[in-house]
C-alpha cells in the first residue's frame, strides 16, 4: 500500500516554479529526493509537511490530505530539517512538555530514554548544543511518537561521519516493521546509495528521473573514452558529456549499450555520477 | 485548549522577561517611596505599560525556523493565533497584578490612603487590550517574522502613548478634581458601568482582531 502519494504538486513563486511533481512511496521504503541547491527539494518537502501551501496538486499521507484531517495528517508526519527548529532558549524539559501537549502519541518515557541514550544535556539551552546533538534531539522528538512518514530535509548535512552513520542506522530501524516510510533529501548521495530504495531527482523545479534505485543503476552505464572516437549516433545518446584529462565521461542508457565499440570503456555508475551527468546535460 | 498550549510556548520563549518585570516593579516601588509627587496610580500604570510592551516579545523572538516549528504542530491557524492573543491577555493580567501590588505597597510605604479604583482598572484593562490587539494585528498583517524588523517601534509607541496619556489625565484630575467630578456627573455618574462597557468593547475588538489575523495568516505562506 502507498503511504505517501504526491499528485501534480506545483508551487509558483515569482522567481521559481515547482511543476507537476508526481510520485508514490510504498510502506516500508526510503526515497532519496535529490537535486542541486534551489532545485525545489525543500519546497516539495515543505508542501508535504504542509508548512507551505501548494498552488496546485495534492499530497496524501495514508490516503488523506491535510485538509481532510489536519490533526491526524500532522500527527502522522515527523520532520527533521537541516535547520534546528526548536526555539533557541528551550531546554529538553520544555520540548518534552510542549510535544506532550500537542501530540497524542507522544511518549515521555521513549523521549527520556532517547535523550539519555544520546547523552543530551538537559541543563543546557538547546542553542548551546552541537549540530550533532541538535539533530539527535530532533530525532528523539520524532521517534518518541507514532509517526508513519519521516521527512528529512538535508538532515545529515554538517554531521560528522560517525553521527551520519548513526542517523542512517536510525532510518533503517524506523522502516524495519514495514509500516513506515522515509523521504530524505540530501547532497550526500553516498548516503542514499546505502539506504534509499527509490530516487527522485529534480532540477530547476522539474522532474528529471524517478525510479527504484537499483533499476536506475542498472539502466545506466558510465562510459569513458577518447572524445574523437564519439560518432554522431552515440553523441546523441550520451548524457552529460564532460571532458577530462583522459578523454571524456558520460552516462548512457543501458538499452543503448549496442552503440559502444571497443574504443570505449564502460562500468556501472554510482547515483552521484548519474545525477551529475544529468545536471550537465540540462545545463547545456 | 491547544490555544493555551501555544500561549505556553510563548511563555517559555519569553520567560526571562518575567524576571525583568519583577525587577522593574521593585524599582518602581523604590521610586514611589522616595518621590513625593507620585500617586498610587503611577505604579499601576507602570504595570500595564510593561504588559503592553512585553506582550510583543514573542514576535521579536520569532525567527523563520521558530515559525516553522509552530506550523508543524497539529493545530489550526485559529488556535495558533488565539494562543498568541491569550499570551497578551494573560500578560496584561499579570502586569495589572504587579501594578496593583505596587499601588498597595505604596500605601504601606507612605501611609497615604490612596487606592486604584475599579473604573481605573477597567479602563486601563480595556485600553491595554485594544493596544495589544492593534500591535498583534500589525505583526500578523505584515508577517510574524518579517514584522520583527519593526519591533522596537511597534512595541514602544502604543505602550508609551498609554503611559503618557494616563499620566496626563491623572495630572489634570489632580489639578482640578471638581472639574473632573463635573465631567463624571455629565456622563451619567456611573463610572463602573462605563468601565465594564469599555471592557466588553475591548474584548469584542480582540475577538475581531483574532479572526482578522487568522484570515491574514492563512493566506500567508511560510
Amino acid at each position: 500500500m502507498e503511504l505517501l502519494e504526491v499528485r501534480n504538486l506545483s508551487k509558483y513563486y515569482k522567481t521559481f516554479h515547482l511543476e507537476n511533481i508526481n510520485f508514490t512511496l510504498p510502506k516500508g521504503y526510503i526515497m532519496g529526493y535529490v537535486g542541486q541547491n534551489g532545485a525545489g527539494k525543500s519546497t516539495t518537502l515543505n508542501l508535504i509537511t504542509n508548512i507551505c501551501k501548494s498552488s496546485k496538486g495534492e499530497v496524501y499521507v495514508e490516503g488523506r490530505t491535510c485538509n481532510d484531517d489536519e490533526r491526524r495528517y500532522k500527527e502522522s508526519i515527523g520532520y527533521i530539517g537541516d535547520e534546528f527548529y526548536f526555539p533557541d532558549n528551550f531546554k529538553i524539559r520544555h520540548i518534552r512538555s510542549v510535544l506532550q501537549n500537542f501530540y497524542e502519541s507522544f511518549s515521555t518515557e521513549k523521549f527520556d530514554e532517547l535523550t539519555a541514550r544520546w547523552k543530551l544535556d538537559g541543563k543546557l539551552e538547546v542553542k548551546d548544543f552541537s549540530q550533532g546533538m541538535k539533530v539527535k534531539l530532533m530525532f528523539a522528538s520524532v521517534l518518541a511518537r507514532d509517526t508513519k512518514l519521516l521527512v528529512l530535509d538535508e538532515a545529515t548535512n554538517g554531521l560528522d561521519p560517525v553521527v551520519r552513520a548513526e542517523v542512517l542506522k536510525i532510518l533503517q530501524e524506523y522502516i524495519a516493521d514495514g509500516e513506515r516510510s522515509v523521504i530524505f533529501s540530501t547532497h550526500i548521495l553516498s548516503d542514499l546509495e546505502q539506504i534509499a530504495d527509490y530516487i527522485y531527482f529534480i532540477h530547476e523545479g522539474k522532474t528529471v528521473l524517478y525510479d527504484a534505485k537499483d533499476e536506475l543503476m542498472e539502466n545506466h552505464l558510465l562510459v569513458k573514452g577518447e572524445r574523437r572516437a564519439i560518432f554522431p549516433e552515440l553523441q546523441k545518446a550520451l548524457i552529460g558529456i564532460t571532458d577530462n584529462a583522459y578523454g571524456f565521461e558520460a552516462i548512457l542508457p543501458s538499452d543503448m549499450a549496442d552503440l559502444l565499440t571497443s574504443d570505449f570503456h564502460f562500468e556501472k555508475p554510482t547515483i552521484d555520477q548519474i545525477v551529475i551527468h544529468y545536471i550537465k546535460a540540462r545545463e547545456r | 485548549m491547544k490555544a493555551l498550549y501555544f500561549a505556553k510556548i510563548d511563555y517559555i520563549k519569553t520567560r526571562t522577561q518575567f524576571y525583568l518585570l519583577m525587577v522593574i516593579t521593585v524599582i518602581v516601588m523604590a521610586v514611589m517611596k522616595v518621590s513625593t509627587d507620585v500617586t498610587a496610580q503611577v505604579g499601576f500604570v507602570y504595570g500595564v505599560f510593561l504588559a503592553i510592551v512585553f506582550s510583543t516579545t514573542p514576535f521579536g523572538n520569532c525567527t523563520r525556523k521558530d515559525a516553522g516549528f509552530q506550523l508543524l504542530l497539529p493545530a489550526t491557524t485559529l488556535q495558533r493565533v488565539t494562543g498568541r492573543f491569550m499570551f497578551g491577555l494573560t500578560l496584561l493580567f499579570i502586569g495589572m497584578g504587579c501594578g496593583l501590588a505596587t499601588a498597595a505597597m505604596y500605601g504601606l510605604l507612605t501611609g497615604r490612603k490612596e487606592t486604584v479604583s475599579l473604573p481605573i482598572c477597567l479602563f486601563a484593562f480595556a485600553a491595554g487590550l485594544v493596544l495589544i490587539t492593534v500591535q498583534y494585528m500589525f505583526f500578523y498583517l505584515v508577517g510574524e517574522s518579517k514584522g520583527a524588523q519593526f519591533l522596537s517601534l511597534v512595541r514602544m509607541v502604543p505602550g508609551m502613548s498609554f503611559f503618557f496619556v494616563s499620566m496626563k489625565l491623572a495630572g489634570e484630575i489632580q489639578k482640578d478634581p471638581a472639574g473632573a467630578a463635573r465631567i463624571i456627573e455629565k456622563i451619567g455618574g456611573n463610572l463602573d458601568s462605563i468601565g465594564w462597557g469599555s471592557v466588553t468593547l475591548a474584548v469584542l475588538v480582540m475577538a475581531a482582531g483574532i479572526l482578522l489575523c487568522t484570515k491574514a495568516t492563512e493566506r500567508k505562506d511560510y
